[in-house]
């Protein structure tokens, strides 16, 4: 879906549970981060609350699974 | 006196060994321990065959190690070349090849992006990776480890005067590729010290780095505090409010952002606890809207805002002291201390007050032109006007490019660049001046307001608009608006409402070029 979203031309496939988000990619800024936003809600049919992401959820891909874990376990 | 800019650090631990400098996350580091370990950078680009003025260009997120590899290479007698963030593989590319860098600093999350172009780098030699570097032999240049560059046997760097290059920052102007703007350490030091003297910084600040250090002004928040001896505290963010968040977390006295960062800020709301400590806030890289800093006066009553203005070509220019914030709002303010600013015609006369000239800088704080680009540095590095004939020596200014005028009391007031000024049906008119209107309706979240093509007016004015947080928008009600405030040639042509934020360039400004080329089609009917 990362790849999908901001282009990142197949380098996801090396990604593990730590590999860090905010701050660590390029392409993720300020204005696709809510592209992102939009593309995990469609994908998990979840829905995010204003305020619910920030950037402890954001720190690494692990931290960000286990945040929509939870979202859809509720 | 401090004339090189690492020496900022050395300084300060003599003074403050034991006070923290730097903060990320939950690691920090004492003034002593920073001091240390940009020596052993030093060391370790020397031992790597760094010759005196080599470039090192340092491409990662704001953390401890980018503080430390930057003014290693300074320490160590070569020149920093700090590259935004946020740019993508190619434009690091550019860089590393037009600054020619010998050396490049970077993450091995950045390495995996940057993989297909280092090579195109020739004077690339090493590659200096912070995490676990690739083992990778076929590379034309050597992978090197963050850890065993602090571990080289100590090494003196080059001896170093005021007058060399520190700094090479790229800007990204309003056409081309970014240019280098060649930083000479006695602007960086005196940068330094005039900020700290106006913003009257001490060693109880605490200094939120949100800015890139790519910025010249983000640069300045680390050394201006370090002058004054407090600790910066740095940030790498997506989300606006998380910025809000750190302020009251780690408590922060001092807050730097642009306009369009600040019209975010300024909508959201701001937890009272941080009137006890946030005891500044700044604004540079445009004019913020008089609306905004309303609104964040409102929410942070006890909070000294400071207005600047300055371009990476002379660091900073001029400042509104804040007793005068009352009666000249929507004012730049006057000269920082050392430096002059002129308003002149384009044939380098003075202007009368209130007539719109351009602003030309003067003095210590001007940078030595573009790098390897002499056409460019002429164009913006140009004699002063008016300099007595006994004088041989042409002093050289930086033309700003940018219009403004002067009252009467020698306040100055921004109107715009003068390549951003839209010509139509024989007018010139400021986008400043319409976006002002538009924030004050209080309608409107963020706005953009530029130039496009149009067969009879020249150009036509055309505005971007979000809605203000939480409600509705329509261009009808926008352009109703307009009609109602504006002379009909002020009225613009094209009106759009959009949602998400506006998209902003590497310096964290409105990117209206992208805009107005998206629309360069609107008022041109086929």
């Amino acid at each position: 879906m990362f790849d999908d979203t901001l282009q990142l031309g197949g380098r996801t496939a090396a990604w593990e549970e730590t590999t860090p988000l905010l701050g660590s990619l390029a392409e993720l800024d300020s204005l696709t981060i809510f592209t992102v936003i939009a593309a995990l809600e469609k994908e998990f049919a979840i829905a995010f609350d204003d305020g619910d992401i920030n950037a402890e959820v954001l720190a690494t891909l692990g931290s960000l699974t286990a945040f929509i874990d939870e979202k859809q376990a509720t | 006196m401090i004339i090189l800019v690492h020496d900022l650090i050395a300084s300060a631990a003599e003074r403050w060994g034991e006070r923290v400098a730097l903060r990320y996350q939950n690691q920090e580091l004492t003034y002593r321990a920073l001091a240390d370990a940009v020596a052993a950078s030093a060391s370790g680009y020397r031992a790597l065959g760094l010759a005196r003025g080599d470039r090192v260009a340092v491409y990662t997120e704001k953390r401890l190690e980018t503080v430390i590899a930057l003014f290693g290479a300074t320490h160590a007698g070569g020149v920093m070349v700090p590259v935004n963030p946020v740019l993508k593989a190619n434009q690091v590319a550019h860089i590393v090849r037009d600054s020619t860098a010998r050396i490049l600093v970077t993450t091995s999350e950045r390495v995996a992006s940057l993989s297909a172009v280092l090579d195109t780098c020739p004077s690339l030699t090493h590659v200096i990776c912070i995490g676990e570097a690739p083992i990778d032999h076929s590379a034309r240049f050597s992978w090197v480890g963050w850890s065993s560059l602090l571990e080289q046997v100590p090494c003196e760097g080059h001896r170093t005067i005021d007058s060399d290059i520190a700094a090479l920052l790229y800007t990204s102007g309003s056409t081309g590729r970014p240019k280098g703007v060649i930083i000479p350490h006695r602007v960086l030091c005196a940068g330094a010290a005039s900020v700290a003297t106006y913003l009257e910084l001490t060693a109880k600040e605490r200094v939120l780095a949100v800015l890139p250090l790519s910025f010249d002004y983000g640069l300045n928040q680390l050394t201006a505090t370090w002058y004054a001896g407090g600790c910066v505290v740095l940030m790498n963010h997506l989300l606006v409010k998380d910025i809000i968040s750190m302020v009251e977390k780690e408590k922060i006295t001092g807050l730097a952002a642009v306009p369009a960062l600040w019209i975010q800020l300024a909508q959201l709301s701001w937890p009272p606890a941080c009137r006890a400590h946030l005891r500044y806030i700044t604004n540079s890289g445009g004019h913020m809207p008089n609306e905004t800093l309303a609104r964040l006066r409102a929410a942070l009553p006890t909070t000294t805002p400071y207005l600047m203005y300055g371009l990476t070509e002379s660091f900073r220019s001029t400042y509104l002291p804040p007793a005068d914030l009352d009666t000249r709002p929507d004012s730049i303010g006057k000269a920082i201390p050392n430096a002059e600013v002129l308003v002149v015609r384009p044939d380098g006369t003075p202007c009368a007050p209130h007539e719109p000239g351009e602003l030309v800088h003067r003095g210590t704080l001007v940078a030595l032109g573009y790098w390897n680009d002499p056409e460019k540095t002429k164009e913006r590095f140009r004699p002063l006007p008016g300099q007595r004939p006994e004088l041989p020596l042409a002093e050289l200014c930086v033309w700003s490019g940018d219009t403004v005028t002067m009252d009467e009391d020698g306040y100055l007031y921004y109107v715009g660049r003068t390549d951003e000024m839209i010509k139509t049906s024989g007018y010139r008119v400021s986008p400043t001046e319409i976006e002002e209107v538009l924030y004050a309706t209080k309608l409107v979240g963020e706005v953009a307001v530029f130039g496009v093509p149009h067969p009879e007016l020249g150009q036509a004015i055309a505005v971007v608009a979000t809605p203000a947080l939480g409600t509705d928008l329509s261009p009808e009600t926008l352009l109703t608006v307009c009609r109602q405030r504006f002379p009909r040639y002020m009225v613009p042509a094209h009106l759009e409402v959009v949602h998400g934020p506006l998209p902003v360039n590497a310096n964290g400004k409105f990117d209206r070029r992208l805009l107005a080329e998206e629309r360069k089609h609107v008022c041109i009917t086929s």
